[in-house]
């Protein structure tokens, strides 16, 4: 099953790279990703497209406990395009 | 001040008590400053055993145990320890020195990237690139080891910024987020369920110590009489010679736990995540019950099975509004006749010692003053199983880790932090010599930690289940050439005795507490002594394993 995630981050020292583990060691994988930084860089929009059998609520559970994450939503559909938020507007990783 | 002086006044502020560690090139400037610390810094031989000795320290006291190393091998050191404590929940905040910032990513001396190598184990860590963010940093560090469900933080220090000038003032920490009571539609809920239910049973985890929720839970037990069983981590949660407890439950539990889990209608999970060992093949675990579930955490309702009723917030008052009484004379006598019909029996062949009986003994002359530092392996199922605990904090074991060498330096942090206690370890052959070494830190701060050593000259669990499981074809368990561990002991400066047959038991355990300082005792067993009951892995908990005691 695919889903969609929505994250606001705290853009500190490896914020990204944490939400990315989460979302392999709980065993989801990423199909599309993208990631923005506001104009003072100091938060991330991260907007994630996943599979996996598992349930995407744990997922978001496990993700909305991570210290660098602000804000997590999760769609069974595509999401409002980023930005999300007001201000964001430089992209810092893409794949798909 | 410099970074390095300020890491160290933020400490006391923090009113650490004591620091766990080893000193190394990129640390060094903290461990200048150290020389004036209010605190006091424990020297271990080996970083893992400053990271145990933290989590011991932390376990037995409530308090966040701070452990220290260099950066590269000294910080790679700490990741068993930083893991053990992810694992069971436990507030550490470990402080690693790492290459001066310019030098990052180069691949410096020593240089490792921590932030990279712990991100999986940890609730957070921190990596400076300014002396100034020191100033929010330590104490946020510090206030997010111990919110909401616990765990290690790390503080990955690069040298420069030790050395950096800060003319900021300390600051506290922002406050704790309050924890919230459950929602009170779903206490309804749960109520009801209390009420229809029928055969209801409380499953009691390692929350209820961490929460600071005994009391109440025990209140909880009092007045409802529903019969409990605990996990590893909530043994001590009831009084191990309560009444109503019907012991651990789960791969190594008691057939009363057991099989009365396999009949409940309900299980109250307090504090718990129902881990693999504990729940046994998870479809066939607690068929007919139905699920309330407690805890701080929100990501452990529904992880593994969807509860009837989620209570996420503070246990205490949780545990509070289903403080009622029920109607369940039938069952609960069920449940203790159980309990009755399948006591231990330490009838035992031979002349050999047999360990469950001689923790059995020990256990007969453990007071609230008694703190028991576990290794890993039968003889840490044999504590589990054969030691009635008063508190949680009494038990310290590694739960979700496994971690072999957890006991010796887990006892020395516990002892340092409760020294009105008497702190004993429980190991085994195999656990001791992963880290034997801090038998040095014993004798250089003449810590009086006992150790009782079961020496079957095998690594015992492994050994049981090639026995079971792999058609008896042992694979490297056999450790004949262990060394005399007296006389290792006795190198480091730790006085010890050994006994071989049962009735030198009582003159052995005499010897043991009658010691002023640390001491070990070497106990040989037999290595046919298998644990039981067993439940073999992937089976339902419905399949014990029972065998002879050889």
């Amino acid at each position: 099953m695919r889903f969609f995630l929505q994250l606001s981050l705290r853009n500190m020292e490896g914020g990204l790279e944490r939400v990315l583990g989460v979302v392999r060691f709980r065993g989801f994988r990423v199909v599309e990703m993208s990631a923005y930084s506001n104009p003072n860089g100091e938060d991330l929009a991260v907007t994630l497209k996943v599979e996996s059998q598992r349930d995407g609520e744990n997922l978001k559970k496990q993700l909305d406990k991570l210290f660098d994450v602000r804000q997590v939503e999760m769609f069974t559909t595509t999401p409002v395009p980023t930005p999300v938020h007001s201000g964001y507007g430089m992209p810092v990783a893409a794949v798909g | 001040m410099n970074g390095a002086q300020f890491v160290v006044k933020a400490l006391e502020r923090e009113n650490v008590e004591f620091v766990f560690g080893y000193p190394g090139g990129a640390i060094m400037p903290v461990y200048d400053a150290l020389v004036e610390a209010k605190f006091k810094h424990v020297l271990v031989r080996h970083e893992q055993g400053a990271a145990l000795a933290a989590d011991g320290y932390a376990r037995a006291t409530g308090k966040v145990g701070v452990c220290m190393a260099t950066s590269g091998p000294g910080a790679t050191n700490l990741v068993t320890g930083i893991a053990n404590a992810f694992m069971d929940s436990v507030p550490i905040v470990a402080i690693t020195g790492q290459v001066p910032t310019f030098y990052m990513g180069t691949d410096a001396f020593q240089e490792t990237d921590m932030l990279g190598v712990t991100m999986p184990i940890v609730k957070h860590s921190f990596l400076p690139k300014t002396a100034e963010e020191l100033v929010w940093m330590i104490p946020e560090a510090f206030r997010l080891a111990q919110s909401g469900r616990p765990g290690p933080v790390l503080i990955d220090l690069p040298k420069d910024l030790q050395m950096a000038q800060i003319d900021a003032p300390l600051v506290e920490a922002r406050e704790q987020p309050s924890v919230p009571a459950p929602d009170a539609s779903a206490l309804q809920a749960a109520l009801e369920l209390l009420e229809e239910s029928e055969r209801p049973l409380i499953y009691a985890g390692g929350g209820i110590g961490m929460a600071e929720a005994v009391e109440p839970f025990r209140r909880f037990v009092e007045t409802t009489r529903i019969p409990v069983v605990t996990t590893l981590k909530g043994i001590g949660a009831l009084p191990g010679d309560h009444e109503l407890n019907l012991g651990m439950l789960g791969m190594h539990g008691l057939k009363a736990a057991n099989m009365s889990v396999q009949e409940a209608d309900l299980l109250i999970v307090v504090g718990a995540r129902l881990d693999d060992r504990a729940t046994g093949k998870l479809d066939s675990f607690a068929p007919h019950a139905k699920l309330i579930h407690l805890d701080i955490d929100p990501a452990e309702l529904g992880k593994l099975r969807r509860p009837a009723v989620s209570l996420r917030g503070d246990l205490a008052a949780g545990l509070a509004s289903l403080t009622v009484p029920v109607a369940i004379r039938s069952w609960r006598k069920t449940c203790l006749d159980r309990k009755a019909a399948h006591a231990w029996d330490y009838n035992a062949p031979g002349e050999g010692i047999y360990a469950p009986r001689m923790l059995r003994r020990l256990s007969d002359t453990c007071s609230d003053k008694t703190i028991v530092s576990c290794d890993v392996g039968q003889h840490q199922m044999w504590v589990a199983q054969h030691i009635e605990f008063l508190n949680p904090y009494q038990h310290l074991t590694s739960g979700g880790l496994g971690t072999m060498g957890y006991g010796l330096p887990g006892a020395i942090g516990a002892w340092l932090g409760r020294p009105d206690h008497e702190v004993i370890v429980v190991s085994g052959d195999g656990s001791i010599m992963m880290n034997i070494q801090e038998l040095a830190t014993l004798n250089r701060y003449g810590i009086p930690v006992k150790i009782i050593l079961f020496d079957n000259s095998h690594l015992g669990l492994v050994r049981q289940w090639q026995e079971l499981f792999f058609e008896e074809r042992f694979s490297e368990v056999e450790l004949a050439d262990n060394p005399e561990f007296v006389q290792v002991a006795a190198s480091f400066g730790v006085r010890g005795m050994k006994i071989e047959h049962r009735d030198q038991e009582q003159e052995g355990l005499e010897a043991l507490y009658n010691a002023k300082g640390p001491f070990l005792l070497h106990v040989v067993i037999d290595p046919n002594t298998n644990v039981w009951p067993l439940v073999p892995p992937g089976k339902s908990n419905a399949e014990m394993m029972e065998g002879a005691k050889s």
